[in-house]
């Protein structure tokens, strides 16, 4: 029997319109034999939590660039919360080094990556994300 | 451009130069890769010679600068009688805040304008929108109506020195307030000096911005141009993108295909009005490229789409002025190409692409700042990105001769290659069905998403190198001490300020202008002056275009990947 493929949404809260990076990952974690989701762009944060329960994802990604991310990660994480799903989020995007243990420690993002990240590493973090997710 | 017999002789020598020579030099050393390729995948020789421009006609094909086909630069004097303008993309904030920054800049010799609005402005939602929540100021200046396009241009000529203004989808919002603006202050219509982007069919492929479905979006770029041309002939309504399908992912010469494919659905679109091809061509001519990555592909590249336009404007369209023919380069360096780690490396990365763009023979140049990958700029990094700027023009000597690598055996025949390349790719999109039809199809969009990941996968290779980054990596953080961030203050501001815009004035005025500017959209007709009126009626963006998306419905986002 086959291990069950892993399941990822991408999505991109907001008004941000750069969404080369989202289909760039979306991408490679297809290659990296998974199923992808992506919403496209302008999403609000409820649309993606919505989507990421009713479609059963094993990782939520999240893209932005426009430096809204602090406002929009807390949104979908705060939304999560309240529906009490246990979904892990990582977040690519224009972020700054500092804000980095604020989004992982306080906002409660598992990962995150910023430009010059590799896909190689963003597709190795969703696998071990699904694997601790399903390991409980 | 040679006669047979030097050329035979010439065949001979490179024979005896690779027997001898270089079969020996590389026995010694190989060379450094096995293919050298410029960014967009076309293989280079080792060197050009005469042989490589032979079929190339002095006259024809090159001629002097001011004359068909403009590959040596559009104007007959270019830099030698007037510079490029540097216009840096700026705007944060509110209006005042964006207000301070243009004249920081102007102050420090900047010659033209460039205004960045945030994306709530962009995509037609008024500051206390729902969706607007924490986007408000971030990425540019929040502007929502006419009462803060007052402030925004407040001891700003509006004559004397040309803006751009970045907007697509609500251009003819915003132009619209620009001209009331005009208006009150007193200054004619036909003086009113710059441009606007209103380049709607790059941002369903590329850039995000749009809100109404592709063709109400085209009929109201549209009725900005078609109003423009007759009433303004100092604004050019368009600026045709390049650049934007580049940073979305695309190799330089497929972008530089995409992007004319959508120039000429722009062009049929007015041709289809009714309008002479001579009456507005030239004010349609304005284009944003990217200068950069590889530096000699944008030079070819840039020279390459100025000689296709001039072509393709006499022999497809049949344009007969010689302005109709010239197409007017911005160029900016691409977002993407500046790296997160070691920061500083950028400064040069920028500085290159301005020396690009000044052998190009570019009319306009904005640079990224070196905190690209971090911010939007810094008043520091704005700064550095501009004395940039000014010591290419001003110090080097590079712009005083005009297109001084013209006549180069590689520069005419890498400009000639890329020629044949975008005509292919414009091929191609006829073949869609034309550049409207390819969007809807999502034809476009594939293309350009394959071209991200091939390109991703390069860089992670190490085939596109990237100094600091993939090739002598060193520094893991990245460190930068001065970050810009907009103060969250702003949005609270600029909301209390659009409440207090509301409640001051004629209620019914506005509804009556709505009412008008619905019915005209209902009725085909020209909606810009409708807009005008509402403007000063003083209705705000988010209630100009809620009017019109009851008209025109919402675009839905394709997300093609």
């Amino acid at each position: 029997m086959s291990e069950k493929k892993i399941k990822v949404l991408i999505a991109k809260p907001g008004l941000d319109g750069h969404d080369r990076g989202a289909k760039v990952v979306a991408t490679a974690l297809k290659e990296a034999g998974m199923e992808v989701i992506y919403t496209g762009r302008f999403k609000r944060p409820e649309e993606i939590v919505d989507l990421a329960l009713k479609e059963k994802v094993d990782v939520i990604g999240l893209s932005i660039l426009s430096g809204t991310h602090m406002h929009w990660c807390r949104e979908v994480m705060k939304r999560l919360k309240e529906a009490e799903a246990n979904i892990p989020v990582v977040l690519g995007g224009i972020v700054l080094d500092e804000e980095i243990p604020i989004l992982k420690n306080e906002v409660g993002i598992a990962e995150v990556f910023p430009p010059g990240s590799k896909l190689e590493d963003i597709v190795k973090c969703i696998e071990r994300l699904a694997r601790e997710r399903k390991a409980g | 451009m040679f006669d047979e017999k030097f050329l035979e002789k010439l065949r001979e020598k490179e024979q005896e130069w690779l027997e001898t020579k270089v079969k020996k030099a590389l026995t010694k050393v190989p060379e450094r890769k096995k293919e050298f390729k410029t960014f967009s995948g076309i293989p280079l020789k080792r060197i050009y010679t005469p042989e490589d421009i032979k079929d190339i006609d002095y006259f024809e094909d090159i001629a002097f600068p001011g004359e068909f086909p403009y590959t040596r630069g559009i104007y007959p004097l270019m830099y030698r009688s007037r510079l490029y303008t540097i216009r840096q993309y700026t705007g944060w904030g509110t209006a005042e805040e964006t207000n301070k920054r243009w004249k920081y800049l102007l102050a420090h010799g900047e010659t033209g304008l460039s205004a960045a609005f945030d994306l709530p402005t962009q995509l037609g939602y008024d500051p206390d929108h729902p969706m607007a929540k924490g986007e408000v100021g971030k990425v540019g200046c929040s502007m929502s109506n006419i009462a803060e396009y007052e402030l925004l241009y407040k001891d700003i000529s509006m004559d004397q020195i040309s803006v751009h203004l970045q907007v697509n989808a609500t251009a003819p919002f915003i132009v619209a307030m620009h001209i009331a603006e005009g208006d009150r202050r007193g200054v004619p219509r036909e003086r009113l000096w710059g441009a606007c982007q209103n380049e709607v069919l790059k941002e369903f492929v590329a850039r995000g911005t749009f809100i109404f479905p592709v063709e109400p979006s085209m009929k109201l770029a549209c009725d900005l141009m078609e109003f423009c041309v007759k009433n303004m002939p100092r604004w050019q309504p368009i600026t045709v993108c390049q650049y934007h399908i580049q940073e979305a992912g695309a190799d330089f010469v497929t972008a530089m295909g995409l992007s004319f494919a959508n120039a000429i659905a722009y062009v049929e679109a007015m041709l289809n009005r009714g309008l002479p091809i001579d009456s507005f061509a030239f004010n349609i001519s304005v284009w944003n490229c990217v200068c950069g990555p590889d530096f000699f592909e944008s030079i070819c590249g840039l020279r390459a789409a100025r000689r296709l336009w001039a072509k393709i404007m006499k022999e497809r369209f049949g344009a007969k002025d010689p302005r109709s023919c010239m197409m007017r380069i911005f160029i900016g360096s691409g977002g993407i190409y500046m790296t997160r780690v070691e920061p500083l490396n950028n400064i040069v990365r920028a500085a290159l692409s301005s020396v690009a763009a000044a052998l190009a023979g570019v009319q306009a140049q904005n640079i990224q700042c070196y905190d690209e990958a971090y911010a939007i700029p810094t008043e520091e990094s704005m700064r550095l990105a501009l004395r940039t700027m000014q010591i290419v023009a001003y110090e080097s000597g590079i712009t005083d001769v005009i297109d001084p690598l013209g006549g180069s055996y590689f520069i005419e025949a890498l400009t000639k290659e890329i020629e044949k390349r975008i005509m292919e790719i414009i091929q191609m999109v006829d073949d869609e069905g034309g550049a409207v039809e390819a969007i809807r199809k999502g034809w476009m969009q594939r293309l350009i998403a394959k071209q991200a990941y091939e390109q991703q996968k390069k860089i992670e290779s190490g085939e596109i190198v990237r100094v600091g980054e993939n090739l002598f990596a060193v520094e893991k953080e990245a460190k930068l001490e001065n970050v810009f961030r907009v103060s969250p203050e702003v949005e609270e501001r600029v909301i209390e300020r659009l409440n207090k815009f509301r409640a001051s004035r004629d209620t019914k005025k506005v509804e009556e202008a709505l009412a008008k500017l619905q019915k005209a959209a209902e009725k085909g007709e020209n909606t810009m002056p409708y807009i005008i009126d509402a403007v000063k009626a003083r209705a705000t963006l988010g209630e100009m275009c809620d009017t019109l998306v009851q008209v025109y419905g919402r675009a839905e986002e394709m997300a093609i990947w």
